[in-house]
Formats: C-alpha cells, structure tokens, sequence
C-alpha cells in the first residue's frame, strides 16, 4: 500500500516537474510570427463537397449560368475534356457526362494534344479551352511550324442547346508557341480580356521571344479580330467594353458574326486575333509564359514567375513588371489564386509540401511580406480556391482535399481540416459560391 | 516528512524564482516582421522596387540603396517582457556590395516618424484604408516622415554584413516615448550604391536585430 503511494507521488511530482521544464522551454524562441504551421482535422465526409468521378483530372471550371461542371483532363486519356450537368441545386445530374476530343490537324501525326485551361464565361453559356500538343524532349528539335501551323489554340464551345457544339476554333500560327505541357489561363471579371499562355514574338535579332497579354472579347463573348488597318498587338488599345448584350442577343450576335467569318475564311481573308502582349525579362525565352494568371482589374493582373509572383501594372510605364521572389525556390511550381473580395492572393507550391503563401497588393503591385501556412503532412496538388461564403480556404492534396479557416482580412487562422477524397493527386477544384459547393474529381467512387 | 526529492524539486523552482536578475538577449530576423518595402523614385508605385532589372522590371531578389531609393522595415518588440530596460540593441544587415569600392557606400539609419502600411510606396506611405501620401515622396520629409536626427551614419566597405548600434531607438520604442513605425535605411550621397541581399532570397533571415534587456 505505502509503495503504491510512493509511486503516485513521484508520479504527480514528475508530472509537475515535466510542466515545468516544458513552460522553460516555451519560453525560448518563438516561430517567426508570418508563419503558422498546423495540424489538419479529419472530416470525412464534408457536407458541401461533391466528388465527382473524372479521372485524372488536372483542370475543371464550373458555370452557374450554363448549369456545368468541365473537368479538363491529364494528357493520354480517353477524352480530353468532360462536361457534367448540375441540377438546379448544383448537384451533378446522374448519367454519363459529355465527353469531348479536342480537334487537331493530321499533320501533327500521333503527337497527343492536351489541355492547358479551361474558363466560362461568367454571364453566357461559352467554354473556353487552351490546348497544346506534346512538348518535344528536351534534347529534341522544336516542334517543326509547318506541322502545327494549323493548330487552333483556342476552342469556343456552346452550351446554348442540348448538345455542345464547337463554335470557334483559333490562335494557330506563329503567335503562338507550340508544344508546352502547361500555361495560364484566365478570362477577367467583365469578359473583355482572355489571358493565354505562350505567347510569342520576334525580338531585334527576329529571334522568337516569349510574351504574355490577352486576346480581346468582344460583348457577344467572341474574340475580335483586327480591322485590315489596324495593327493587331497594340499595347495601348482602347478597352474593350464590357458585355451589356442579354444572352439571346448576343447568340444572334455570334451566329451572325460567324457567318461572316466563315465567308471570309473561304474568300481567302486572314483573320487575326486583336491581342495585347508584352515581352519581359523573365519570360525570355522560358515557357510556361506564364504558368498561372489572376486578372485583378483592366489595368493590373497578378502572375506567377519561375521564382515567385509578379505584379503587371498596365498603365505604369515606370514599374510596369515588379517580381516578388519566393522561398523555397522550386521553379515553374508556384500557382496562384486571387481572393474575390479582398486585395489578397494565395499561392500554391505544386507538389513540393503543405505550404499555402498569403500576399496583399495594393493597386495591383505586391506590398508588405508574406504570411505562410504549413500544412502538416500534406502535399499540395492544386491552385487553392476561396469558399467565400464560409470564410475558408481548400486546396487539393494527396488524397485529401484540405480546408483553411480564413479571418475577416484572409489570413490564415490556425485551425484546417481534411477529407479523404479517392484521389492520389487532386490536382484541380472548383468552386461555385451560387450553390456554395466545392467540386472535386476524383478517381472512382469509393 | 520531507524527502531529499522534494528538497530538491523545490530548491530548482526557487533557484528559478529567486535567482539574480540577469540581462537576456533575442534576436528577431526579417521572417518576424509583416512590414516591408524596398520603395525607389525610379518606380514610384511599386512597394517592391528593391532591384532594378531593367527598363521598368523590378523586384525583391536583392534590395539596392542609392539616394533614389530605400528599404523600410519595422520589427515587432513584442517579444520583450514587461518591466526591462533595453542595454543593447544592434540592427545587423547582409550586403554584397558597397559602391563606389574605393570610398564605399555611405549609408544612413532614420527612425519612421509615420505610419504606414498596405500600398507603402515612394509616393504613399499607405493605400488602405485610406491613402495617405508621405509628407515628402520618398519619405524624405525630415522631422515629418523620418526623423531628423540620424540612427546612425556609415560608410560601409566591401561584402558582408554591417552592424548598426540602434539602442537608444529600440528604448525609444519599448518605452513607449514613441511610436514604433521602424527604420528606413537609404543612402546619403548621389554616388553610393549599397546593394544588400534579400529578406526572400539569398538574405533570409539575415537582417536580425539583436536586443539584449535586463529587470529594471
């Protein structure tokens, strides 16, 4: 008996003794204050998650007008694009989606095309699709141009009757670098400027180099092509207006404008693409050009860099391109993503750790330093997506699709949880704030 | 009964307790602190315009001091307890080189006397939530943006890192006496070019401010 309490008082004492030593040392160096590491709670499964069987899925956009969900697919699948259809509550309606093979020419032989971005348009029933072929290895020639001379970048499909129909395919020729296994891809919020990647034009030495800009939309949501007179890549083009025609006119605008496209195209009349573009520094000559954009307004746009993000302030002619450098440095993997409604942006390092980076701006530039969330056993997979009804903030992982609580300036508070999801590598999330429901590929039912 | 093990775990925590007030030292480095800007008149919107690349491209990966421009940054104090009186407190920067290498670059530490923050640039000493200019672009307005008497002034030499002796600001801003608003670090004379490494590249936690304090 007297043993027995010896035992539990060296028990207690060692107990307190520990706390002790533990409150000494926690009393020593601090985290820095811009970083927060946390652990992630289990919550499987999360009521508004859908999960939706799209294998191998690396991209996906939802519409609310067009009742859709597309999911762009990896390189070598059976299709390259999926196109779900969501009930009046955003669920995915039972069946099989739609499935769609990109067009290529046949001189590009058995050479795979593959998406690069996906984005509908915010107030009509249009997807736009970037495509690429294979890049060549490293050690190979580039892609012969007479090959893909034909090959339509940009693909306009229609979701206005029961079927999907292609209505426009463009971007071909020398314009635009062929062969790339990604790039960025955005339309802006009023639907007057498509962002593309891999762009490119001759320097001094008639030496291509790469650039980056948009191509112009006109009201109807199609791309305008440049008048005979004008030069086509005027940087300092007027803006276009943004679309004022309800839905109906616009299809009666398109349809029209497609006609005359099409009697142009058999008279032998080139169209070009009305585009902006510019040439920087670090773009040279470095493809994805670039790999992610977030248009913040008509005169700045957030992009991401091989080392970092950088900020593009149209009108300043002083500090038009400002990078901002990131560590750890692991190039060509950083992706970004604004928040709708605060002057902040999220990165992502694909595939490296749990890392989520928070960064203000002001007038479209980068400001202040960053604020960093590690996620403890998590590699991220995807671009992060703002749920802004809820005040967080999910990210795609391995085999989980992660959650980040937010507080009211989007920073990161320390409380995150996870949901097992049956894919290795969610590449790609969306998000609608009309239904409120975050979309998740994933590879099979469970 | 009273054991020799409770004698002893009773005479650590007293040790701990009673003990002699003794003078302790913290670093802080770059990564503790939220604001930063490396601000240039050659790029008067940009809060960013630490290096100069080319024609209108700037960025963070090294941060250049001339007369034209200057790096601004304010470390948090929060680390030091109630009740302490500041003995030491030294600023140290890391620089890859000091222009012109025959007389080097002659550099100077000014207390911020403004607030600022979100949208800091060369122009505006903040865009949110209001925009408010500073009083002279670049901060330059003595007695007004920063303060007239000089932290410290320096011709520094070579590659390496540079010590600044900024006790009597770190006191200044413990106290209370006034606000903390940080330094802003900037060249005197047109010749000097001062090019420091980076807080986000090769400087990371480089630019630490050591404070040694004690009980009062």
């Amino acid at each position: 008996m007297s043993r027995v309490r010896i035992s539990d008082r060296w028990r207690r004492d060692g107990a307190v003794m520990a706390a002790f030593l533990w409150l000494i040392c926690a009393a020593g160096p601090a985290l820095a204050q811009r970083e927060l590491r946390i652990s992630t709670s289990p919550e499987t499964p999360m009521p508004f998650v859908t999960t939706v069987v799209a294998p191998a899925a690396r991209f996906s956009a939802v519409s609310e007008v067009a009742g859709a969900l597309a999911v762009g697919h990896r390189p070598k699948q059976p299709a390259h694009v999926s196109i779900f259809r969501l009930d009046a509550q955003g669920q995915i309606v039972p069946g099989e989606p739609v499935t769609i093979l990109l067009p290529k020419p046949a001189a590009l032989g058995a050479r795979p095309n593959h998406v690069i971005g996906m984005a509908w348009h915010p107030r009509f029933p249009l997807l736009y699709v970037w495509q690429d072929v294979e890049p060549q290895p490293a050690e190979g020639p580039p892609i012969d141009p007479a090959t893909s001379a034909e090959f339509d970048h940009l693909l306009v499909y229609s979701l206005e009757e029961a079927q999907l129909n292609l209505v426009l395919a463009t971007a071909r020729g020398a314009d635009f670098y062929c062969g790339n296994a990604g790039g960025g891809f955005a339309l802006n919020a009023t639907a007057t400027r498509l962002y593309v990647p891999n762009m490119q034009q001759p320097d001094k030495m008639k030496k291509m180099v790469t650039a980056i800009g948009w191509l112009w939309l006109d009201p109807d949501g199609l791309p305008v092509f440049a008048k005979p007179d004008e030069k086509p890549n005027e940087v300092s083009l007027p803006t276009a207006k943004p679309s004022s025609l309800d839905p109906p006119a616009a299809a009666t605008a398109r349809a029209a404008k497609l006609a005359l496209w099409e009697q142009a195209k058999v008279a032998g009349q080139p169209l070009v693409l009305r585009k902006t573009q510019e040439v920087t520094v670090q773009f040279h000559y470095s493809y994805p050009s670039p790999a992610c954009y977030a248009p913040i307004d008509d005169d700045a746009v957030l992009l991401t860099a091989s080392a970092g993000i950088m900020s593009w302030a149209i009108s300043d002619r002083l500090g038009r391109f400002s990078y901002f450098y990131l560590l750890p440095q692991v190039p060509h993997r950083y992706r970004l993503a604004l928040h709708p409604d605060l002057p902040v942006v999220y990165v992502t390092t694909l595939i490296y750790d749990g890392r989520i980076i928070r960064m203000e701006h002001a007038d479209g530039a980068i400001t202040l330093t960053p604020q960093t969330v590690l996620l403890d056993n998590i590699v991220t997979y995807s671009p992060v997506q703002v749920l802004t009804k809820r005040n967080q903030l999910a990210v795609g992982a391995n085999g989980w699709v992660c959650l980040v609580d937010l507080d009211e300036r989007g920073r990161f508070k320390p409380q995150g949880f996870r949901m097992t999801v049956n894919n290795p590598t969610v590449e790609t999330i969306a998000w609608s704030s009309k239904f409120e429901r975050l979309y998740v590929p994933v590879e099979k039912t469970p | 009964m009273i054991s020799i093990r409770s004698v002893v775990f009773q005479g650590l925590i007293l040790a701990c307790y009673a003990a002699p007030a003794v003078a302790r030292t913290i670093v802080i480095t770059d990564a503790d602190c939220e604001r930063m800007a490396a601000i240039s008149s050659e790029a008067p919107r940009l809060g960013w315009a630490g290096a100069a690349y080319t024609t209108a491209e700037y960025g963070n990966s090294a941060i250049y001091i001339t007369q034209k421009s200057a790096f601004l940054i304010v470390y948090p104090l929060d680390r030091i307890p109630p009740g302490q009186r500041i003995v030491k407190a030294e600023w140290t920067v890391p620089y890859l080189q000091a222009f012109p290498l025959a007389t080097g670059s002659r550099i100077q530490v000014r207390r911020i006397l403004q607030e600022w923050g979100p949208g800091v640039s060369h122009l505006y000493r903040m865009t949110r939530p209001q925009r408010l200019e500073w009083h002279t672009p670049g901060a330059h307005g003595a007695g007004q943006d920063r303060s007239t008497k000089a932290t410290a002034v320096v011709t520094i030499k070579g590659t390496g890192e540079h010590t600044f002796n900024v006790t009597e600001d770190v006191e200044l801003w413990y106290t209370g006496a006034v606000p903390n608003f940080g330094w802003l670090l900037t060249a005197d004379d047109p010749d000097s070019f001062f090019n420091m490494h980076s807080p986000f590249w090769n400087g990371a936690k480089g630019f630490k401010l050591r404070i040694t304090y004690e009980p009062q």
